[in-house]
């Protein structure tokens, strides 16, 4: 597919740079050239046009009547329908002209050999032809001088592989350089000594048509040798195989040839003599065959290419647009021409541009990913050598040389988000140069410059301006759009995915925030691109923009819970003060945080209760989910127990948990015994503490204080018990009941007590 | 032997070329300015000791040729000597009008050939033959400038004289040809005048007599030329009739390549677009298509006279052939490339004095581009 869009390109370009299309190109141009070419000035006649316009006097009077003509050519804006009826009289006349021409293509052969005969002596034919291979000699030597100084380093860049694209590019561009310097002795050699020449006048228009036809020939070669290099893989800038580039080459130095050989043949006849009629009709058959040729090579693409196409849609358009614009130029209608064909160049060309421009950022990638690699193997290598030297630290090398592996991955990755986030927004801008190119020249075709806009009160020239504008704006807006969007897109994609349990990292917030940038950026663009649209069609938008100023200021003052909320809430993100995930509290209200809107804060409480916040209720939140978590427990123990054991009870146990595959690496900090922390009345209480990562505590706690609670009572260590010691004095000589009683008076004594104490 | 008598005889013919080019420059002044000089600068070759030297060289060199052709194993494997060869066998039909005229048909009227009456034929009344003179013209210093050149790039002092030895190749036949366009011009100018046409009415009428003549000996001795090359281009093929065994030639930074026996080292790989620098055109002068010979050494045919020669001139070490000279018989061979395809004369020359030696091209393996 894309293959036929290169070909359309090429073409189109071989239409633009041939003599005949540059005709074509002028609006409103005559027919053909004049007759009557006006003999060669001699050298003294040039000479004295030189001092003259050495003159200054001259040059003032000069820009004068320039400036005046200006003017003039300003004040005479035609109306639409005037300028309409004025291409469709040329038309006709065009059309008359055609017309005569046409009724001489059968006698065309005839008429050559006719003039050719009358107007030049055999002896004069011949000695033409002794001066046209003297002077092609002349040119082919001097280029060959050229080459002598200039081919080695032609050869160096040919035979030179690079890989970045930018060197590709100034390659070929040296070369460029270099060929069209061949090309420019080459002009030297042929046209420049054949003009030093006095010569009669008429008789070397014929050698200068060739030779001028052989030095345009020269450039369109240099031309497509820089785009398409057929020969030479590591120039080609555009992505076509070696096949397709070599045919896309030959045809299209064909078609030119027979382009340029068949307008020299034409200007040749009539300077000989012929009638102007007789030009054109050479001229027409010589467009006509180079628009069969381009069709014929647009079909021959599409049956060769390699990958079978099944869509025959784009030779057909192709094929169409090119018979399309042989008409056109037929009729004489050069600017629809130029319109019609920038159109169709539009799509392929865009293709084009994007294909080079993904192209560029591959290859710089696997250039990025080869030299990566490359250091790699060195790096492997290098310890292959440490590793055959001792054959016995064989893990430890296997292990260092799994870091640069890892080091590579990143480095790729990097690469590839860098080129990720700038590849759409290069295709981005191609496309927008190419399309701003389009609409220029569609602009200079129908006469109006888009540069000079302001002067021009012309209907198309307005509507060009306002469609200017209109794409401009758009063109910037997608741009901007497409930017950020990437970049916000591969951001987010780069974030790790939030892990249940797992406390989020700092990536949470920007989650939160990049939705909400990537909306309003939208929202923004649209708007204004909108606005400039209509400001741009005419339609006042000052009205438009202080109405929804004053709407703004009337919603805002409605709103303004809202505005402190969405304003708070973008502060409170900034501070990171929580992040989805986190465990926080507020005042009474506390839960994990599951959600955050452009206004709101979803709490889950612990118990499954869903709080909703607004962010301008927040005064002060404690999070909870942060670095790190302390837990201190404490125990009752009675007085006589031995702290000793204690302490070394507590290790063993920080030793095992520690151990523990589900919660070990949670740790911060070891289960700590911390001794005696207060002594009470009937007990002393010693203090355990740990640091653990946040929300790993629970699990820690329940089973720190099983196993203590288990290995004290081992150890034979109780927890101290809340016990009361009735002494009664005189005990001894109680009987049973007695003594049963006085406790039973002494239990609700202290129960009342305890009560007591518990209520007051 | 044959080299040396080969570029000696070029040069003498060189020599005259040069000469009658730059008599022909005159012509951008006038036509008498070009008798004048032509009296100096083609008198050397136009006396009874010049004449003789001039035309064995002459005959020495086409046998030369002829004899290159015949022992040359392919005609096409390299387009600049299929070329060179080509355009040293046109020399002769093309020329030989202009000698016939010039030096037959003096000797046999007794008139004393003039630029005038040469100028008149060639731009008024056989206006064909002036466009075989010019492309005889054209050809000559194309084949005898190449010739030249790939000797000289092979010589100790080319190094120094290369660049400045470029502008005369070009000057001297643009010249030339631009003082044969002025000089007919002046002379179709003055055609009326008839005491400017004097000598060509003298010259006209004494060869009225004798042009059947000479053109009879003409079309003979292009017979007799016709023949020659045939039976040449017969010999060869006789000699080189018979079977060729299979041959396969390893580049070690390159292509593998597969083909009849019957062509050097050198010539195989061009045939399959492999770069390999030849500077002196394959004449086994300059040794910058040297290879190492890392297996196969006993499927190459031994050293000849010339590569023995080069390979002691150069003293390269053992193991190593003229890629040029070597001819495989059958079997493969394995070698590897010297020299960077790339090349330059100069940079070979620096690296023979032993300077620095250029870094070779990262890329070595490339295939044969387009080359200006």
């Amino acid at each position: 597919m894309i293959r036929l869009f290169f070909a359309l390109v090429f073409l189109g370009f071989l239409h633009t740079s041939t003599p005949l299309s540059a005709q074509m190109m002028l609006p409103g141009g005559t027919a053909t050239e004049t007759a009557e070419t006006p003999a060669e000035p001699s050298p003294n006649d040039i000479k004295e046009l030189a001092r003259l316009l050495a003159d200054p006097t001259v040059v003032n009077w000069l820009q004068q009547r320039a400036a005046g003509l200006g003017e003039d050519g300003a004040s005479t804006n035609l109306t639409f329908r005037e300028s309409i009826e004025l291409g469709l009289i040329q038309i006709q006349v065009r059309v008359q002209e055609v017309g005569a021409a046409l009724v001489l293509l059968p006698n065309i052969p005839s008429i050559v050999s006719t003039t050719w005969q009358e107007g030049l002596t055999p002896r004069e034919q011949l000695n033409f032809v002794v001066l046209l291979i003297i002077f092609v000699f002349v040119g082919v030597g001097l280029e060959w001088l050229y080459w002598r100084y200039a081919g080695y380093l032609r050869r160096r860049i040919e035979l030179t592989r690079s890989n970045r694209y930018i060197d590709k590019v100034r390659s070929a561009l040296t070369r460029l350089a270099l060929v069209s310097g061949g090309a420019v002795f080459f002009s030297l050699g042929t046209i420049g000594t054949f003009v030093i020449f006095d010569w009669p006048p008429n008789a070397e228009e014929f050698v200068l048509e060739l030779l001028f036809a052989l030095v345009m020939l020269r450039v369109v070669s240099a031309l497509a040798l820089f785009a398409l290099a057929p020969r030479i893989e590591a120039l080609r800038l555009v992505p076509l195989s070696r096949q397709d580039a070599r045919g896309l080459y030959l045809g299209v130095m064909l078609a030119s040839a027979v382009m340029l050989f068949g307008h020299g043949l034409a200007e040749t006849i009539v300077v000989l003599g012929a009638d102007e009629p007789a030009g054109l009709t050479i001229d027409i058959i010589a467009a006509a065959l180079t628009t069969v040729l381009a069709i014929l090579l647009l079909w021959l693409m599409h049956t060769r290419s390699e990958p079978k196409r099944l869509s025959i849609a784009a030779p057909v358009v192709g094929s169409l647009v090119l018979f399309m614009l042989f008409i056109f130029w037929l009729i004489g209608a050069y600017s629809a021409a130029g319109t019609l064909a920038v159109v169709a160049l539009l799509i392929p060309t865009e293709r084009l541009v994007r294909k080079t421009i993904e192209q560029a950022f591959e290859e710089s990638r696997a250039e990025a990913q080869s030299e990566q690699v490359s250091a790699d193997e060195t790096l492997a290598a290098a310890e292959e050598a440490g590793a055959e030297a001792e054959a016995v630290v064989e893990p430890d090398a296997a292990a260092e040389a799994e870091a640069p592996g890892e080091a590579e991955q990143e480095a790729i990755t990097n690469a590839e988000a860098i080129h990720g986030v700038y590849l759409p927004v290069a295709v981005r801008l191609g496309r927008f140069v190419v399309v701003v190119a389009a609409v220029v020249c569609i602009g200079l075709f129908w006469g109006v410059q888009p540069w000079n806009m302001s002067a021009t009160n012309s209907t198309p020239a307005q509507v060009v301006r306002v469609l200017i504008d209109i794409m401009v704006a758009f063109l910037i807006g997608d741009l901007i759009w497409t930017a950020t969007k990437t970049a916000i897109d591969r951001r987010m994609a780069s974030m790790p995915k939030l892990v249940p349990g797992m406390a989020p990292g700092p990536e949470a917030r920007m989650a939160t925030l990049l939705p909400l940038i990537k909306k309003v950026v939208l929202v923004t663009i649209l708007v204004m691109v909108g606005l400039i649209g209509l400001s741009s069609m005419g339609i006042n938008i000052t009205p438009l923009l202080a109405g929804a100023g004053v709407v703004g200021l009337a919603v805002g003052f409605g709103a303004q819970a809202l505005v402190r909320d969405i304003v708070s809430g973008v502060f409170f993100l900034i501070d990171d003060a929580f992040r989805v995930g986190e465990y926080i509290e507020m005042g009474d209200i506390r839960g994990t945080v599951e959600s955050m809107s452009i206004r709101s804060l979803q709490l889950r409480h612990h118990r499954g209760a869903v709080h909703t916040i607004p962010f301008g209720e927040l005064k002060s939140l404690t999070n909870y989910s942060r670095d790190w978590v302390m837990m201190k427990l404490e125990f009752r123990v009675p007085f006589d127990t031995d702290l000793k054991l204690a302490k070394k009870i507590v290790k063993k146990i920080d030793a095992e948990l520690q151990e523990n595959p589900e919660y070990g690496g949670n740790f911060l900090q070891p289960l700590k015994f911390q001794g005696v922390r207060r002594m009470e009345e009937f007990n002393m209480v010693v203090g355990v503490k740990f640091m653990t990562k946040p929300g790993g505590q629970w699990t820690i706690r329940r089973d720190a204080y099983q196993r203590i609670r288990d290995e004290f009572e081992k150890a034979g260590i109780n927890f101290a018990q809340r016990n009361v010691k009735v002494e009664v004095v005189g005990a001894d000589e109680l009987d049973e009941d007695t003594k049963e009683k006085a406790a039973a008076a002494a239990m609700d004594a202290i129960e009342q007590n305890v009560e007591g104490q518990a209520t007051g | 032997m044959i080299s040396r008598l080969r570029i000696i005889s070029g040069l003498l013919l060189f020599v005259f070329v040069i000469g009658h080019l730059l008599t022909l420059a005159f012509g951008l002044y006038s036509i008498s300015a070009m008798e004048t000089a032509g009296r100096f600068l083609m008198g050397p070759f136009s006396n009874p000791i010049g004449g003789p030297i001039l035309i064995v060289s002459f005959f020495v060199h086409a046998a030369l040729g002829l004899w290159t052709v015949y022992w040359r194993n392919s005609l096409f494997s390299n387009w600049a000597d299929t070329a060179q060869a080509a355009l040293g066998l046109a020399i002769v039909p093309l020329l030989l009008p202009h000698i016939m005229g010039t030096v037959v048909g003096p000797a046999m009227t007794g008139v004393h050939t003039n630029f005038k009456w040469v100028l008149a034929v060639y731009w008024m009344f056989v206006p064909h033959l002036g466009i075989q003179q010019v492309v005889a013209l054209i050809v000559i210093w194309v084949h005898a400038c190449y010739g030249l050149f790939l000797w000289m790039q092979v010589q100790k002092w080319w190094g120094r004289y290369a660049t400045i030895s470029y502008p005369f190749a070009v000057i001297v036949p643009v010249t030339a040809l631009l003082g044969f366009v002025e000089s007919g011009k002046i002379l179709i100018a003055n055609r009326g005048d008839p005491e400017f046409m004097a000598p060509v009415r003298e010259a006209a009428a004494a060869y009225g007599t004798v042009g059947a003549t000479l053109n009879n000996i003409q079309s003979q001795v292009l017979w007799w030329y016709a023949a020659l090359i045939a039976a040449v281009l017969l010999a060869r093929a006789v000699r080189l009739w018979g079977k060729r065994p299979k041959i396969t030639v390893t580049y070690t930074d390159g292509p593998t390549i597969e083909r009849t026996a019957g062509f050097s080292l050198l010539e195989t790989a061009q045939s399959m677009d492999t770069a390999h620098a030849a500077l002196c055109g394959a004449r086994g002068r300059c040794g910058s298509c040297a290879v190492r010979v890392l297996e196969g050494h006993e499927n190459l045919a031994p050293p000849g006279k010339t590569e023995a020669e080069t390979i002691a001139r150069r003293s390269l070490p053992e193991g190593v052939r003229l890629a040029c000279q070597a001819m495989p018989t059958g079997g493969p061979v394995t070698v590897e490339r010297l020299f960077a395809p790339t090349i330059s004369p100069v940079e070979y020359q620096e690296l023979l004095r032993g300077e620095d030696p250029p870094a070779r091209d990262p890329e070595p393996g490339l295939e044969r581009e387009e080359i200006a």
